[in-house]
């Protein structure tokens, strides 16, 4: 039987990026834009990822190393202000057991010519699954990601 | 033109109900359940309650004015825009508890 548990936890990351809060948003509202970084790290395997960007709307993803547990990312849109704010909640799966579900408030600042953005989570951890400090990291990654795929993008402009 | 804001916020509340846990979830699992005791009062009975008590589906309510176990329950909130009443909403939570007890005592007593 599962031993029951839940563990909550709060963090909040603050970047600075060289491009303009339009263009950093576009790449959370655009499909093709978001999943260019919002993947794992290069080795892993990954299913399709499936962005319905609006508010009541749902995203989707999988992956994981070859061989190793799925991590499924399942999420809704609760709040949408362009250029400002994204508000979503999402739960994750190892395979078939829930781990967690979070709230994800991201908010779009202008910082001199570029954005600063502040990503808050709270997340409750389920039966004994609390890696606080995994999902930082995680999260610490995607955004490197973001980093180097707007670069890209002013690159090619 | 609305100035933007969030605060995040997290609270818990925890008591004890004279009723065993399997009686004490059954008051969240059902609208007629939940109906009898999640709103604050008479004058903020709901003009609409709907629960769909699956994962993955939606609890939605429309309400207002004029319109044994320990059991632990946490909220964690994003207030946006200024309408940051955490107090309000601890406030809401606890009544909606109290009368979570009423209703537990008067069927046990019945």
């Amino acid at each position: 039987m599962t031993k029951r548990s839940t563990a909550h936890a709060t963090f909040t990351i603050e970047r600075h990026f060289p491009s303009p809060r339009e263009k950093v948003f576009r790449a959370y509202s655009d499909p093709k834009s978001k999943a260019k970084w919002f993947v794992g790290p290069e080795d892993w395997e990954r299913s399709d990822h499936k962005l319905d960007f609006r508010e009541g709307g749902r995203e989707s993803v999988s992956g994981g190393p070859p061989g190793q547990p799925v991590h499924y990312f399942n999420g809704l849109y609760q709040d949408i202000v362009p250029n400002e704010r994204i508000v979503m909640s999402y739960e994750m799966h190892m395979d078939k057991t829930r781990i967690s579900v979070s709230l994800g408030t991201t908010e779009f600042r202008t910082d001199g010519k570029g954005t600063k953005l502040v990503y808050t989570e709270q997340i409750v951890f389920l039966d004994g699954h609390d890696h606080l400090a995994a999902r930082e990291e995680g999260t610490r990654a995607l955004f490197d990601n973001l980093a180097a795929a707007l670069e890209r993008e002013a690159q090619a402009a | 033109m609305i100035e933007r804001s969030t605060l995040s916020a997290t609270f818990t509340i925890e008591r004890h109900y004279p009723a065993r846990p399997a009686r004490v979830f059954a008051a969240w699992a059902s609208v007629e359940a939940k109906a009898r005791w999640a709103y604050c009062d008479e004058a903020w009975k709901p003009r609409l309650h709907e629960l769909d008590f699956r994962v993955g589906s939606r609890e939605r309510a429309i309400t207002g004015p004029a319109g044994g176990p320990r059991m632990r329950f946490t909220e964690q909130g994003v207030f946006l825009d200024g309408y940051d009443d955490i107090a309000g909403r601890e406030e809401g939570a606890r009544i909606g508890l109290d009368n979570l007890e009423r209703g537990l005592r008067r069927t046990e007593a019945a």
